[in-house]
């Protein structure tokens, strides 16, 4: 295992490298920088000499390899650089906003898990009889409604409904936990349930191929109840393809952050990046795409342990 | 199963026979997925003839006919400038399918070439590539698309881009362990055999055997863009207004609909249908081609 641990380890370092360099090179590929970008949006002509200034002050004079240095050392320092639209330090805004996202995601992944699995399970074992249909209906729809969509319909309903009022402000995971599951149990519905369809599809149709392997007319033929089969052999081997779409789901779970943190507004992170694209602070934009990215490999990376934990086969291989 | 009956049948019949030998073999097996099939035949009749059945100017706004509830008038209402919203819905199909086809096109075929390349090489440059690939991967989907928008700015010609781009890997790494698999064969064995090229080998012999792959990815892929497309017009970096783009309509829905739930109801429908009626038709087309999930 420890092998295991330390060969994925060292993989994920160059890809970790390369996807903050490609984020480097996409926010430096167009011609003209940052500085004609603010100068021209404050006052809709550029001064060269107020140009020059700028361009001084952000470094942008210096030649793009040591631009490109002394951006990825400050990233290794925790440094992101300032807003340039509040000049506050941008990995300051983002964990600020952190604990918003954190709670919607989670509780997003928590729903997902409690929901998706035993969906695939009931829908696997009475596989053609009344409750597969039923649940196949309800997860071919979940994948079909855009989760905007349903958010909206959802707040209309409840507006029309219970006179229903969204929060002020919302609670987090960490400061009132009750308060947080209450007020963001919707908008983590409305961010994981289609996540949470494919991942019970993703269980039926694997808990339907293992259930015809071998050993399982083996376990079978050997007495175990139906319960014993199903729950400790199959499931075993079942969730396999689950867990390491689970890691996936993260990174698309970011993306759906920033859909649903515009409709419930939630100061999220998401929010942030539309904020910083809608203020043109390029530097913040930067800042959340690296953060997620950074997000997204650790979590791949935690998915691949956790797998590797539950596999034997992969820690070998 | 039934395509493959048709397939091996001797050449008697015209090609446009055995074509719709195979859609009705097709719909007999899977009706759920040939309905799914009709939906987005509808979808791109209606988005061809557009000007021809929209009652009103999609762009024409008038004043006085603002927040219109639906009425035989207007069928799916008006919005907050009197636009007639079927209309605008109509028009919004043109863009959806333009968007979702093209980009989910480039994308995928762009992905699959790359795949088989890299996977037939092997060795170095297929190490190389698909580090690139996972790369690529650990950005959240709709992220990269957002940010390729915002550096290169908002024109249907980007905002196609900028779906398709994030699409290659996944594509890529679908034909690479085909095309892994193809490479051992005997086939491509005796192909080499008789000198043929690298490129010759790809292209005319690797190639033509990730068809079914390669519809099930697009038609995958498709319901992804279309539903891309959307989320990107209701953050407001889609393709740009004049255009009517049922996401930005449910973006300039969200302000009023409280007192217009109309303005919010049908475009959400109209984006549903379409990503409904590509992810069933992926599914169905998977179930009939790809031999190893036959089964379930």
């Amino acid at each position: 295992m420890k092998a295991y641990i330390l060969k994925r380890l060292l993989w994920a370092i160059p890809t970790l490298l390369g996807s903050v360099t490609i984020v480097f090179i996409l926010m430096n590929i167009l011609p003209g920088d940052i500085a004609q970008i603010l100068l021209a949006s404050e006052s809709g002509r550029i001064d060269p000499q107020q140009y020059e200034i700028l361009r001084q002050q952000l470094g942008l004079n210096l030649p793009l390899w040591q631009q490109y240095w002394n951006w990825l050392s400050g990233l290794f320092r925790g440094d992101f650089g300032a807003s340039l639209w509040t000049g506050r330090p941008v990995l300051g805004e983002i964990v600020h906003r952190l604990p918003y996202t954190g709670s919607l995601v989670i509780l997003s992944v928590a729903l997902t898990i409690i929901t998706a699995i035993p969906i695939g399970i009931i829908s696997a074992i009475y596989q053609d009889k009344w409750p597969d249909y039923v649940l196949r209906v309800l997860v071919i729809g979940g994948i079909a409604i855009p989760n905007f969509w349903f958010g909206l319909m959802a707040l209309l309903f409840l507006v029309l409904a219970f006179r229903y009022h969204a929060p002020l402000g919302y609670a987090t995971l960490w400061t009132d936990p009750l308060a947080a599951i209450q007020q963001l149990a919707l908008p983590a519905f409305t961010l994981g349930f289609r996540s949470a369809a494919s991942s019970a599809r993703m269980m039926r149709s694997s808990m339907l191929e293992v259930l015809r392997e071998d050993y399982i007319r083996t376990a079978r033929s050997k007495g175990l109840t139906e319960r014993a089969v199903v729950y400790i052999h199959g499931l075993r081997n079942a969730i396999l393809p689950v867990v390491t779409m689970f890691g996936m789901q993260i990174a698309f779970l970011f993306s759906g952050t920033v859909i649903i943190e515009t409709v419930f507004n939630i100061p999220g992170i998401g929010l942030l990046i539309l904020d910083a694209i809608n203020h043109r602070d390029i530097i913040l934009v930067e800042g959340c795409v690296v953060f997620m990215v950074i997000v997204v490999l650790v979590t791949n990376l935690l998915t691949d342990l956790v797998y590797g934990w539950i596999d034997p086969r992969i820690r070998y291989s | 199963m039934a395509t493959t009956a048709i397939a091996i049948q001797p050449k008697k019949k015209s090609p446009l026979r055995s074509a719709w030998n195979t859609v009705w073999a097709f719909s007999k097996a899977k009706p759920l997925g040939a309905a799914a099939g009709v939906i987005l035949i509808v979808m791109i009749i209606i988005a061809i003839i557009a000007p021809l059945i929209e009652p009103y100017n999609p762009l024409d706004s008038n004043v006085q006919e603002r927040f219109q509830a639906p009425s035989w008038k207007h069928l799916m209402g008006t919005d907050n400038l009197g636009r007639d919203l079927l209309s605008r819905i109509i028009e919004g199909t043109r863009i959806a399918l333009l968007v979702g086809i093209l980009s989910s096109f480039i994308g995928t075929t762009a992905g699959i070439i790359l795949g088989i390349i890299s996977g037939y090489l092997g060795g170095r440059f297929d190490l190389y590539f698909q580090r690139l690939m996972d790369m690529i991967m650990s950005f959240p989907y709709l992220i990269l698309a957002m940010a390729i928008v915002v550096v290169f700015g908002g024109s249907i010609f980007n905002v196609i881009m900028a779906i398709a781009f994030p699409m290659i890997p996944t594509a890529n790494r679908v034909s690479r362990s085909v095309a892994m698999s193809l490479k051992e064969t005997t086939f491509i064995e005796s192909a080499r055999a008789v000198g043929a090229g690298q490129t010759r080998i790809i292209f005319r012999h690797i190639l033509p055997n990730t068809v079914a792959i390669y519809l099930i990815v697009l038609t995958s892929a498709l319901g992804n863009s279309i539903l891309a497309e959307a989320s990107l017009s209701f953050l407001n970096l889609g393709v740009p207004p004049p255009h009517p783009s049922w996401g930005r309509a449910l973006n300039e829905a969200m302000q009023y609909f409280y007192t217009s739930p109309w303005m919010a109801i049908f475009p959400g429908i109209a984006i549903s249908l379409a990503v409904f009626g590509a992810n069933l038709l992926g599914d169905a087309l998977r179930d009939v081609w790809d031999p190893r999930l036959k089964r379930i």
